[in-house]
């Protein structure tokens, strides 16, 4: 049973098909990329998940249950977690009341569990222990993706779902967040990442998914993908960057 | 029959003055993003400002030619001064909603205390064609078709400019992106006080067109401010046509429901706003 | 709550200083000024609704107008059964009334934008007069009501009561987790749904508590008045006040409000007995205008901006 599952999944915004029948699967400890130029509809595929909305017609089952129709935080206390494109933090709050906030409401099972050592932890493990009295709102871009990823991770989720946390990162940057990920999967976590920059999506993903114009165009390992004619043409002049 | 067509034709006369009303509301929040809780003051101070001016000689009909270029500079410097202000100081639409509707509830009782100082609390009216007219065999009087007339007239003019002029393809604009009209060139500021100006010239002309119908009061404008806001969910928030015939269906429906039960009118469209919110918020014709 | 993680110290002030204040309120009536006691017991009506009305709408966001409707049905409620039952069982009809219509109208209204909240509370004042009006005159046959009088220390006492009871309740939302989360709302309602918060609920439950305070106060308030009517009882002015006064004083905190409503009520006492009689409502109007555009985050947050300037602090300031 796949851990994360897709059928014909649809949807429109006004008259245009911003994903239309698209299958795909997740299996648990995977790190899966999803690619695609703009607009070829990978938030709007996170954002069903995530049951910001809902598929029209489409099915999208988590560990064998449908989870369209769910609210999200139902679907975040289930074990999904996911960060956005653009930073949605609570700027005025400490950066670790925003990771509490997670461990205070996103886990299914809510047992006395404390919530701020967890937060302290995990602004360990994203390596953010200096700043976590310091509003979110005043940290660099950078650093704000990491509260978001620690504050996915408060909700223990099983899947996690990053959306672009790599871009407008520099070089050094780059590679801390390609480590992050790897930390994130060798803890158990399956993962699932959107993403632009392909040195980084070479490097990290067991297999990828390509979408175009909202549909699915092709799927395989990053090899495949790097040698398929179809992607390449749908990222002409991209060419340089892939398998770099 | 008779019965039948007192609240269809009775329903579409009054309907024709909601229309006009909601029009004015819908460009106030559809487009410049205020939800003008004093905008039914606006419509009192036109009902009042005809009367006073009928007690000395003047044609109320003709008092829309006052009335709506007033009303309308007034709502365009009161969006340029006080909502603009509020705007620019806003770090988020979200908080520019709720701080434009504050201002507008703070400028309904100043309206409000003005307008009481005035004229007072007392119920005020006049004499204007008030002969019979017969419909089919059910009996109207003169002053409510000529009402209903004027409001549907100046629903369709203003439907030609938004259509072909370019200040209006401008405001339909604004109405469906503003950042991405901005940035083809349209001045946002300009635009939206302009809708908030064309919004208070409507309710201040249906102030007038009421007048010359029904006695008024100074606490008359929350009633129609109300119903407005029924009527632009109906129609769907941010459309002005939704809002126009949104405007017909609740005052048939009001007229139906006053025929039945008078005093439980506002309750029959509490029920439809209900209904609305829990199976279609975005109404008729919304696009949000 | 987790008793070991308390700051003893910083609650022996937060609590003792309220604690003396309210020692020294408590026996008011005992210093033979009858004019304090009426002073004060609309000021502590007006902490009351403004306190209550910012629990909600101050946290989220969501701007509640129907702070009159729950204050009517509570004037009402003491109309009904003021003369039958003891005062202390009014009041919680009162209460449990305003918490049951306020439950209703989130369920049907806090699913959606802010927006529509906002205009469906607006209209809900309008709404009940005229329901109230029709039930009075075609059902009952009657127009207006008596409500059997209270002595002024009487009122004093309950609405002392409700006044401790209200700020406690929101010092608690506030410290708790919930008070977290309704800030999340406020901040970024997406960013709560998908941490886990149910965004709705949350919103629902807290703005159906705020509007037991409101009704309670409403009970209380029939008593003082003694006759009641749907146009007295159903007045958009008291969805204006608390708004004005929760804005004016500054939402950052609990006490803003506090401080708004104080200053407030005691304006209005002093034009309503003034030659400026006729023109509070104007005055009201203009001052909530000037204060959301001068005075965005009230008077405390003028008041802790100047204090961190003292302090020379560098840091944006978190809620406190």
């Amino acid at each position: 049973m796949h851990l994360l599952e897709g059928k014909g999944v649809t949807i429109h915004f006004g008259g245009l098909a911003a994903l239309s029948e698209v299958d795909f699967y997740v299996d648990e400890g995977e790190v899966v990329g999803l690619i695609g130029p703009n607009g070829a509809g990978k938030t709007t595929l996170f954002n069903l998940i995530s049951a910001a909305l809902q598929p029209k017609p489409g099915e999208i089952m988590f560990k064998g249950k449908k989870i369209n129709g769910l609210k999200p935080y139902q679907v975040c206390r289930l074990g999904i977690a996911r960060t956005f494109q653009t930073v949605k933090l609570w700027g005025s709050l400490p950066v670790i009341e925003n990771v509490r906030i997670g461990s205070l409401f996103g886990a299914q099972k809510r047992l006395a569990v404390d919530a701020t050592t967890e937060a302290k932890e995990l602004l360990e493990f994203v390596g953010l222990s200096d700043v976590a009295y310091a509003p979110a709102g005043g940290l660099t871009l950078a650093n704000q993706k990491r509260v978001e990823v620690a504050r996915a991770l408060a909700t223990k989720p099983e899947l996690l779902l990053l959306d672009e946390i790599m871009s407008g990162l520099n070089q050094t940057e780059l590679l801390e967040a390609m480590e992050l990920v790897n930390k994130i999967h060798k803890k158990g976590v399956t993962v699932v990442v959107i993403e632009h920059v392909m040195k980084a999506i070479m490097g990290i993903c067991d297999r990828i998914v390509v979408l175009n114009y909202g549909k699915k165009i092709a799927e395989g390992t990053p090899q495949e993908i790097t040698n398929s004619e179809k992607v390449i043409e749908v990222y002409l002049g991209e060419k340089a960057d892939v398998g770099s | 029959m008779e019965l039948f067509l007192n609240v269809l034709i009775g329903g579409l006369l009054i309907g024709a003055i909601y229309s006009l009303v909601s029009m004015g509301l819908s460009l106030q929040y559809g487009v410049a993003k205020v939800f003008n809780i004093a905008h039914g003051e606006f419509l009192m101070i036109g009902a009042f400002i005809t009367f006073a001016l009928q007690q000395i000689g003047v044609n109320p009909l003709l008092t829309i030619v006052v009335i709506a270029p007033v009303m309308f500079i007034v709502g365009f410097i009161l969006y340029r001064t006080i909502f603009t202000g509020i705007r620019v100081k806003s770090p988020n639409p979200g908080v520019f909603e709720s701080n434009g509707m504050l201002a507008a509830f703070g400028l309904y009782f100043i309206v409000q205390n003005i307008a009481v100082l005035i004229w007072g609390s007392t119920p005020k009216s006049y004499l204007f064609l008030n002969t019979g007219i017969n419909i089919g065999g059910a009996l109207f009087i003169e002053n409510r078709i000529v009402a209903a007339v004027f409001a549907v007239a100046i629903g369709i003019i203003f439907y030609l400019f938004l259509a072909s002029t370019r200040t209006g393809k401008a405001i339909r604009a604004a109405a469906q992106d503003p950042a991405t009209a901005g940035l083809m060139g349209v001045n946002i500021n300009f635009v939206l006080a302009l809708c908030f100006g064309f919004g208070a010239a409507m309710a201040g002309t249906a102030g007038v067109l009421i007048s010359i119908c029904y006695p008024i009061l100074t606490t008359m404008g929350l009633g129609y401010t109300v119903i407005a806001t029924v009527v632009i969910t109906l129609g769907g928030l941010g459309s002005i046509p939704g809002s126009f015939i949104g405007g017909f269906i609740l005052g048939i429906i009001g007229t139906g429901v006053a025929y039945w039960q008078p005093g439980l009118a506002v309750a029959s469209y509490y029920v439809i706003f209900i209904i609305l919110l829990l199976v279609r918020p975005k109404g008729l014709m919304g696009n949000q | 709550m987790n008793f070991s993680k308390i700051n003893w110290k910083q609650l022996g002030i937060t609590a003792g200083i309220p604690l003396i204040i309210l020692v020294i309120l408590g026996f008011m009536p005992n210093y033979g000024w009858d004019y304090g006691v009426t002073l004060f017991s609309n000021f502590l009506f007006y902490i009351i609704i403004s306190v209550s009305w910012t629990m909600f709408s101050g946290a989220t966001g969501y701007i509640s107008l129907a702070t009159a409707a729950f204050y009517g049905i509570g004037i009402y409620a003491a109309a009904l059964y003021g003369n039958t039952l003891p005062l202390y069982v009014v009041v919680l009809i009162g209460g449990v009334a305003s918490f049951i219509l306020a439950f209703i109208v989130g369920a049907i209204t806090l699913r959606l934008k802010g927006i529509y909240f906002a205009m469906f509370t607006f209209g809900l004042v309008l709404l009940l007069k005229e329901v109230i009006f029709y039930w009075e005159i075609v059902i009952e046959g009657t127009r207006g009501r008596i409500v059997a009088l209270e002595s002024n220390e009487t009122v004093y006492y309950y609405l002392l009561a409700i006044f401790v009871i209200t700020m406690l309740v929101a010092y608690i939302i506030r410290k708790s987790k919930y008070g977290l989360a309704l800030q999340s709302i406020g901040e970024n309602e997406e960013a709560a749904a998908h941490t886990g918060v149910n965004v709705t609920m949350t919103k629902i439950l807290t703005f159906a508590i705020s509007a037991v305070f409101m009704g309670a106060v409403g009970v209380i308030m029939a008593t003082k008045n003694t006759y009641v009517d749907p146009s007295t009882a159903f007045n958009p002015m008291m969805s204006f006040s608390p708004a004005l006064m929760a804005i004016f004083g500054g939402m950052g905190n609990i006490y803003g409000p506090v401080l708004g409503a104080v200053i407030f009520t005691y304006i209005q006492e002093i034009l309503q007995t003034g030659s400026l009689k006729n023109y509070y409502m104007l005055i009201f109007g203009a001052m909530l205008v000037a204060t959301i555009l001068y005075l965005p985050n009230g008077l405390m947050g003028l008041i802790q901006n100047l204090w961190r300037r003292i302090k020379g602090a560098k840091s944006a300031p978190t809620r406190g």
